[in-house]
């Protein structure tokens, strides 16, 4: 039977090295850049907004803070947590007094005062609040920025996919008002 | 017989060198498929942040101003997922009504001469309404043409 031989005399052979050498360069890059981001970003479904603006262009005149307000992961749990760079600085229990929102004013005043020592860009505060977050928390955590004289603040929002997505519309039920 | 196929150089047979396109193929296959994760999923909607001083200006009578309240709907917490958007005292029955009457709003106020960018849109939430109301309404406002959004205090 007729084969196909290479130079030396043997059958073809694939030289995987080198593919094998970038695809793994490759699935490193990858997960570093997802670990560093994650450093900062909580895991939370957030309110979907078709004209959240993702150019990051617009982020480039500010110093960037965010703020992840996550809601309760199951039904069991009942507590709201507001995390900075993966730390819980302030837990809303559902049902509880409101807590000492001293923490994060100080937390937010400390960033604040550094950037202006720094005379770095001002400090923009990111809030990704999850969609089934009260306005009563967010509202707490945005008196808290202004009290730590911070003045911008930005809200995260979802962009619904180019097309095939779900319409904004049926997301929400708007009752008939009275 | 002289043998199929052309010849290298007139030595060996004619060899195709698979390895390097086979590279690119591989490559331009993860390349596509990591390519939509990449794509941006979120995105960021500036705003103002309320003062800590109450409300007053957002219930101060002002006709240069819209006002936009959302409300739960009772029986709560039944019905924590609804909310009820009224746009300067006048219910709406969903979202696509209110951002119909706010670019309405927007025109009408255009023509007057009005410039739209300086034009406060007060955006007033429940307590106990989702984030989910607040950014939609607020989406609304933005999508209407209107670029100075404000926020109240939590009621």
């Amino acid at each position: 039977m007729a084969t196909i031989k290479s130079r030396a005399g043997g059958g073809v052979g694939f030289n995987m090295t080198p593919m094998i050498d970038i695809v793994f360069n490759l699935i490193i890059f990858f997960m570093l850049v997802s670990q560093f981001y994650r450093l900062e970003v909580e895991e939370v479904k957030l309110p979907p907004a078709s004209k959240a603006d993702p150019h990051k262009e617009t982020l480039q005149d500010y110093t960037q803070l965010v703020v992840n307000i996550v809601p309760p992961t199951n039904p069991q749990d009942k507590a709201t947590r507001v995390v900075i760079g993966g730390k819980t600085i302030v837990t809303f229990v559902d049902g509880g007094d409101p807590p000492a929102m001293d923490p994060l004013i100080d937390l937010l005043k400390s960033r604040h005062e550094a950037v202006t020592a720094n005379k770095q860009k001002p400090l923009n505060v990111i809030c990704r609040a999850g969609e089934e977050v009260t306005y009563d928390i967010v509202g707490s955590v945005m008196i808290a920025t202004s009290k730590a004289g911070i003045k911008n603040w930005w809200v995260q929002a979802a962009r619904p996919p180019a097309k095939g997505g779900r319409e904004i519309r049926e997301f929400l039920g708007v009752a008939n008002g009275s | 017989m002289k043998p199929p196929g052309g010849r290298h150089r007139g030595q060996g047979k004619m060899e195709i060198q698979m390895t390097p396109m086979i590279d690119i193929v591989f490559n331009l296959i993860i390349f596509f498929i990591l390519m939509p994760s990449f794509e941006a999923k979120e995105g960021y909607l500036p705003s103002n942040l309320p003062s800590d001083t109450g409300t007053q200006s957002a219930e101060r009578k002002d006709l240069n101003k819209l006002r936009i309240d959302i409300y739960h709907v009772e029986p709560y917490p039944e019905k924590k997922k609804e909310a009820r958007v009224v746009l300067n005292g006048e219910p709406m029955n969903d979202y696509a009504e209110l951002r119909k009457r706010l670019r309405e709003t927007r025109r009408a106020l255009s023509e007057q001469g009005r410039d739209i960018e300086k034009v406060p849109v007060v955006i007033s939430p429940d307590q106990v309404v989702w984030q989910l109301h607040v950014v939609a309404v607020f989406d609304s406002a933005i999508d209407a043409g209107f670029k100075d959004i404000q926020f109240t205090v939590p009621k």
